[in-house]
């Protein structure tokens, strides 16, 4: 009855549904990497190096907003911070930044790049890839720059 | 007449001094380049090669890129407006003397498209030009790469605006 009597009302009603399904890409769906992170990661501590270096880092997630990728802070454990960035695609996540170079290290400055899956459940990060991508340049490698693999993983601290 | 003088040279030298490092910091990191503001970044294939192993390619378009610095937050962001008004891929940067180091994530807005981040590399010709080169790591698969994931690599040139 209602519906007949409203049937126009209904119909414009299922179409803004519908259009605003269509608008929404299936990647807002949910942020499931906002809020506080403890991370692990362990990457070698130079080019070709056998030897793996492992250090705690706390990420601060944002809020996308209405774009697709966002932004973070990483804290190491020197309390140093810098910034990121952050894409999430269903639960598939990669982050990137520059971490802070010391330049009273031996190793070569790099860049970070973590490829992993959020599990909600359990409020981890299974970390797939941990990529350094050195400052030293290397023509025989597809980036023209070094690069070595590693692992991380994280945990939830605060959502 | 002549204390007079001197005194005034000393003033006018002292109020230069003052000018100088008010007019550096705004161009400066470290004292050294900054990529603080927006440049026009201009990209070409090296040696041919148009597309990766795996046939992925973000072509060759000119880019508006804006880069910030808040503190120690150093942040990027290109701008995609001819695609959307909220298509602005973000990124962060670090310079080292004259060289300079960036990564973006891509903008992806299906799960089923191939997507990726980039790393730039490059080193300042002057205050107002870069150039080097980008990788792109996309998330396609290639076992053949150290990384293990499809990887191209472009040059560029950059002139700030």
């Amino acid at each position: 009855m209602f519906l007949r009597r409203h049937s126009r009302l209904v119909s414009v009603s299922v179409i803004v549904i519908a259009v605003g399904f269509v608008m929404v890409p299936p990647a807002f769906s949910q942020d499931f990497l906002v809020g506080t992170w403890t991370a692990t990661i362990t990457i070698p501590s130079g080019p070709g190096s056998q030897q793996m270096v492992t250090s705690t880092v706390t990420f601060n997630v944002g809020a996308r907003g209405k774009s697709l990728v966002g932004r973070m802070t990483i804290t190491d454990d020197q309390n140093r911070i810098v910034a990121g960035v952050w894409r999430e695609v269903g639960k598939s996540i990669s982050i990137t930044y520059e971490p802070v170079c010391d330049p009273a290290s031996s190793s070569p400055c790099g860049t970070l790049l973590l490829i992993g899956k959020v599990k909600p459940a359990t409020g981890t990060i299974k970390g797939t890839r941990a990529i350094v991508m050195w400052d030293t340049k290397n023509s025989q490698n597809p980036s023209l720059y070094d690069t070595s693999n590693g692992s991380f993983s994280a945990q939830i601290v605060n959502q | 007449m002549f204390r007079k003088c001197i005194l005034f040279g000393f003033v006018t030298l002292a109020f230069l001094y003052t000018l100088v490092p008010c007019h550096s910091a705004a161009h400066a990191q470290d004292g050294g380049f900054t990529l603080v503001g927006q440049w026009t970044v201009t990209s070409t294939p090296i040696g041919g090669r148009t597309v990766s192993n795996e046939g992925n390619t973000l072509g060759f378009p000119v880019r508006d890129m804006v880069f910030a610095q808040d503190g120690t937050l150093n942040t990027g962001m290109v701008l995609r407006d001819d695609i959307g008004p909220n298509v602005k891929p973000l990124g962060v940067w670090r310079v080292e003397g004259a060289n300079l180091s960036c990564t973006f994530e891509l903008w992806c807005p299906e799960a089923q498209t191939i997507c990726g981040s980039v790393v730039m590399r490059g080193t300042f010709q002057d205050p107002s030009n870069i150039s080097g080169t980008m990788a792109v790591f996309f998330t396609t698969l290639d076992p053949s790469t150290p990384t293990g994931l499809d990887t191209w690599v472009f040059a560029y040139t950059g002139k700030m605006q």
